[in-house]
């Protein structure tokens, strides 16, 4: 007996994080190892500006610079993870050189409903925050 | 495939994006690939039906085309969507095993468990992980010399499975 998964209607799951060392051991290794393909695929050109919508531990974002001469890199997360996420963002940054993180600045997402705020403020500086 | 209202989020990330901007994504195919978590799920499901439903295969965003789908459908243009690969090499089970136990929908799964239904699916999930150790016994190094044999008169080199021989009876 099979049970139907219909895609349309199946629930969104939710993704708990609490340690973002842990985080990194369970999903953050692989996303950095999925970053440069990710990267070629949608293409970077230098002087781009990225946003990297729910960075979570910096995976994708501490990637960004290694690929291309960027001019900004911003960061966004739920402002609750980000206390959780530091540990393992710190972990990802030490592997990178050149990044440091910034305190949390609002990012423009005007009717967002999700309080989407940046949280890692990549590199070199937080280009798309108003504040 | 965590984001509760997608087509909000990604139309949020065409407003946000400049003009002949791109706006690229991935998610994890729970559903076709991610050998790691569906392991886990699968085992979970047969010892228990009612594992079947947290099971959750099909995160948003997750199905095939449903990407592309919602790009257009919020008006980008020139969309394109493809399948990338990378490999999860894990140094033992318990690499792989122990951060699942508190992150994500699993940690969430096996908090739910009693103590032991958890050490039973601990236990299962463990039988069916193939330890790289075993891996590398199967598969010798690219430096050993292939061994030739000649079935059917013809010399052919076993390159993949050099240690490997299969004998018919006389």
């Amino acid at each position: 007996m099979t049970t139907a998964v219909d895609p349309k209607t199946a629930p969104p799951s939710v993704f708990p994080a609490h340690d973002g060392a842990v985080y990194e051991q369970a999903m953050g290794r692989w996303s950095r190892r999925l970053a440069p393909l990710l990267i070629e695929f949608g293409g970077l050109a230098d002087g781009d500006r990225v946003l990297d919508v729910g960075c979570g531990t910096g995976s994708l974002s501490y990637a960004l610079p290694e690929a291309a001469n960027v001019a900004a890199v911003t960061g966004s997360t739920r402002p609750r993870c980000t206390s959780r996420m530091r540990a393992g963002a710190a972990l990802t940054r030490a592997s990178f050189s050149g990044t440091r993180m910034r305190g949390h600045c609002r990012l423009p997402m005007a009717r967002s409903t999700a309080p989407f705020r940046c949280s890692t403020d990549v590199y070199p500086r937080c280009g798309a925050c108003r504040r | 495939m965590f984001i509760p209202d997608v087509e909000h989020a990604v139309a949020e990330m065409r407003r946000v994006v400049r003009p002949g901007g791109r706006v690229a994504a991935a998610v994890w195919d729970t559903f076709g690939g991610m050998p790691n978590i569906r392991l886990l799920w699968d085992t979970a499901a047969v010892l228990d039906p009612a594992a079947e439903r947290p099971r959750a295969l099909f995160s948003s965003l997750t199905a095939p085309g449903e990407m592309s789908t919602m790009w257009r459908q919020v008006g980008l243009t020139e969309v394109e969507q493809t399948s990338l690969t990378i490999r999860m090499d894990y140094a033992d089970f318990d690499d792989y095993w122990r951060p699942l136990e508190s992150e994500g929908p699993i940690g969430l799964f096996l908090a739910g468990l009693s103590d032991e239904a958890r050490a039973a699916l601990r236990e299962h999930v463990r039988r069916g992980f193939v330890y790289p150790t075993a891996r590398a016994r199967l598969r010798p190094p690219l430096g050993r010399v292939a061994v030739p044999c000649r079935p059917r008169g013809r010399t052919v080199f076993a390159r993949r499975w050099p240690e490997v021989v299969i004998r018919r009876g006389a």
